[in-house]
């Protein structure tokens, strides 16, 4: 193994680490705002990549054109799971959320292979076909479309929640539900504005990441579990951490396939997950709760 | 501009309160004394709309509010600072006050919050030197400062208090209640709940005494100060 294959193959982990750390994103939105673990998460990320691929083969949409379509769409079943599924709760404690986060997970998987049924499906690269060299490294230009777009809505997102009204107010709901009701802030939209988010988020991750690994009705599930691991890893709850948590997974993936064998790659990064939260339970960033009463 | 008539509410099957009625006329300050597990903050819960009531009525300036969420009664003009100051830790002080303004700044009175922030700092001049901390990170007496600045920002008619002078250093107690006794100039009606009956009383118009659910007494708070058998009863600790 010389240098420029190392590269490679870290260049090829935080491609998969990008995915992984938006799909975090969207987990630690519904987090900080339900203290639920909503495992619809994967799903979106999957309805993403199929959506857009059905629209580009039968409308010829543009990749790029494709974003904020697929988003919107998936942000409507983010919206009507929320309002059919959560909003109609007398008592909606994080494991009862938790576990319907499960029905609608299903749901919206069943849904999917419905309409859209069960072949897989591709996207063609955002631009050019031609591999690009970076660093010593070769990426195909997707690469870089992740990469960007990744970035983008990182920094997008960490704005929302500190300089908006919105965002600051989601926050708000998100460390004390009754004092935010008795600012006048309506504690079960906010919910649904996080769930909007998240389903937003994923479809943004299914879509780039399609081009790269095409997609299919069963991508949800792994994607949802990884990007759950990630989210973990760097600390539930914390955008940074889901930032990092992913990157770190993608490249212990990446590294594991490459130096030991593609078949160990799952079973590394689990274990590794598995080390950093029996030494820090918070996730690599995380801090331990001392406020909660 | 607050009745309160025949009110019943408690937690689950437990009843705590048993037809209390009450009344604050503008401009007044209005005090509410008695002893741990009177019924004060479930009282103050239920009128700022945290509680459903189980029975009876709850108009703010004529208007029934009794049974609306509390989002949407901070909106009609009260503003409860709660027990426990339940500021929003994680958020700055600039922050929690913002929010504070919450159902102003969606209806774009930008300008108006901005004055009132002015005002608040002006009331609480520590928060402005803490604007960008993390209010998790204040002093009690700092906390509930900034609890008090949170429920003034959203411009209440009525300013409901939850036991202010809880867990804080006499100095500190007496530093906020002078801020509470100034709002009486600034045309905010209060409504004060407090176990420091006698701080309590001297700042206030009238009060109430709240025993196990019930009204006992009512009465200018002057007259309640100078009765003995209040003294000793209520005010002796």
């Amino acid at each position: 193994m010389d240098g420029s294959q190392l590269l490679q193959l870290v260049a090829s982990g935080l491609v998969t680490g990008s995915i992984y750390a938006l799909v975090a994103l969207g987990f630690t939105v519904i987090f900080k705002s339900t203290d639920a673990i909503n495992f619809a998460q994967g799903e979106w990320v999957m309805a993403g990549g199929m959506i857009g691929a059905f629209l580009h083969a039968s409308f010829g949409l543009a990749p790029l054109l494709l974003l904020p379509v697929c988003a919107a769409a998936v942000a409507l079943i983010g919206l009507v799971s929320e309002r059919l599924a959560i909003h109609p709760l007398k008592a909606p404690t994080p494991m009862l959320l938790t576990l319907i986060t499960i029905a609608v997970a299903i749901t919206t998987r069943a849904a999917i292979t419905l309409v859209l049924g069960k072949a897989p499906a591709g996207l063609p690269s955002f631009s050019g076909s031609e591999n690009v060299a970076v660093f010593g490294a070769t990426l195909p230009p997707q690469a870089l479309w992740v990469f960007g777009i990744t970035l983008l809505v990182m920094i997008g997102t960490h704005y929302f929640f500190q300089r908006s009204l919105l965002g600051r107010a989601m926050r708000a709901a998100a460390a004390d539900r009754e004092a935010a009701g008795l600012v006048g802030i309506n504690v079960s939209r906010m919910a649904m504005w996080s769930f909007v988010i998240a389903a937003a988020i994923g479809a943004v991750a299914g879509l780039i990441i399609t081009p790269l690994t095409l997609t299919s009705v069963n991508a949800g599930l792994m994607l949802g579990f990884k990007g759950f691991s990630a989210a973990m890893l760097g600390g539930l709850g914390n955008l940074h951490g889901a930032l990092l948590g992913g990157l770190v997974l993608g490249l212990l993936e990446s590294l594991s396939a490459g130096l030991l064998s593609s078949q160990f790659k799952d079973a590394v990064a689990f274990v590794v997950l598995l080390v950093v939260l029996f030494l820090r339970p918070a996730g690599l960033l995380g801090r331990a709760s001392t406020e909660r009463a | 501009m607050l009745e309160v008539s025949a009110l019943v509410s408690g937690y689950g099957r437990i009843r705590v309160l048993n037809r209390v009625s009450l009344a604050v006329a503008d401009g007044e300050i209005v005090c509410l004394i008695g002893p741990n597990g009177a019924g004060k903050t479930t009282l103050m819960r239920t009128l700022a709309g945290t509680l459903a009531p189980w029975e009876g009525d709850i108009r703010l300036a004529g208007e029934p509010i009794a049974g609306r969420r509390a989002d949407h009664v901070v909106g009609r003009g009260l503003a409860l600072v709660p027990e426990g100051r339940r500021i929003f830790m994680p958020l700055t002080v600039s922050e929690n006050l913002e929010i504070g303004a919450y159902v102003r700044l969606r209806a774009g009175a930008k300008a108006e919050a901005q004055q009132t922030l002015d005002e608040v700092l002006a009331l609480f001049p520590r928060l402005a030197e803490r604007r960008d901390q993390l209010a998790g990170t204040l002093s009690g007496g700092e906390q509930q400062m900034l609890a008090i600045g949170r429920a003034l920002m959203a411009r209440p008619r009525l300013l409901l208090l939850d036991e202010p002078s809880m867990g804080l250093a006499p100095m500190v107690v007496s530093s906020i209640f002078k801020a509470i006794a100034s709002l009486r100039g600034r045309g905010t009606t209060v409504l004060l709940a407090e176990q420091n009956a006698r701080m309590a009383l001297k700042i206030a118009d009238r009060g109430y005494i709240l025993i196990t659910g019930e009204i006992v007494r009512e009465g200018a708070a002057r007259a309640l100060l100078a009765d003995p058998t209040i003294v000793s009863t209520y005010l002796g600790h």
